[in-house]
């Protein structure tokens, strides 16, 4: 008889397994934004990964990084963070926790 | 060919007595010549195929529309064009467009996110959308 494990995401994030290949799909969401064309000249290293209890966050602490991502009156958007993380295959939620 | 889909939300957007009555016709893909009054800025952010299809036919059109207040403008007034504008995409399916399909329309975040380029920092709010989109049949 098959019963469902209500508890199965939970218990599967809990994995070690999990955390490590999530890790490396934040990498990789990482890779995307240094590759990003707006961000060719900017320093590299500002694209940070880091593993934060059950999350993994990916962030680029540039000081313009806000205009890139968002724009401003003198630059459209170019969301490197956004379009990465799409084109990783996630799905974005927009709305955050 | 996939629709122009900047043109085609800009045309719409522009077509709205509840938009033009805040930007009058102060909707485009870059920046006004002049920034007093409110605005509204379209970035195509991405444009993916849906699924798995190798037909480069209907399209996810991912995009931010950005709600300016304009140098007098407020932050309420930003956030009234933004809530204008989210309505207006509730409703652009059924839009009359002659070389593009709109399948639907997706609110995927709203948010104020100030232009601090500006001295005071000017209002804004960004709506970031997804628009299903395919050339009409018989388009070129």
């Amino acid at each position: 008889m098959f019963r469902l494990n209500a508890r199965l995401a939970n218990e599967l994030e809990n994995e070690v397994a999990y955390r490590l290949r999530l890790a490396e799909v934040g990498h990789k969401v990482a890779d995307r934004v240094r590759a990003h064309d707006v961000m060719r000249t900017k320093n590299k290293d500002k694209i940070v990964v880091v593993a934060d209890g059950d999350d993994v966050l990916v962030g680029n602490t540039d000081h313009g990084a806000h205009l890139d991502e968002w724009g401003s009156v003198n630059n459209p958007p170019s969301a490197p963070l956004r379009t990465s993380v799409r084109a990783a295959g996630l799905r974005l939620d927009e709305h955050g926790k | 060919m996939i629709p122009f889909i900047e043109k085609v939300l800009g045309d719409y957007l522009r077509g709205r007595s509840d938009v033009s009555a805040i930007t009058g016709t102060r909707v485009a893909t870059k920046t006004p010549p002049t920034l007093d009054d409110p605005w509204i800025r379209i970035t195509l952010l991405d444009d993916p195929p849906v699924g798995k299809s190798t037909a480069d036919h209907l399209i996810a059109f991912y995009a931010d529309i950005e709600c300016f207040a304009g140098r007098k403008g407020s932050r309420s007034e930003a956030n009234l064009l933004a809530r204008t504008v989210r309505a207006a995409l509730g409703e652009i399916k059924d839009g009359e467009y002659t070389e593009t399909v709109i399948s639907g329309a997706r609110v995927e975040g709203s948010r104020p996110r100030p232009d601090t380029i500006f001295e005071p920092t000017m209002d804004r709010y960004i709506v970031t959308a997804t628009i299903w989109a395919h050339a009409a049949v018989g388009a070129s």
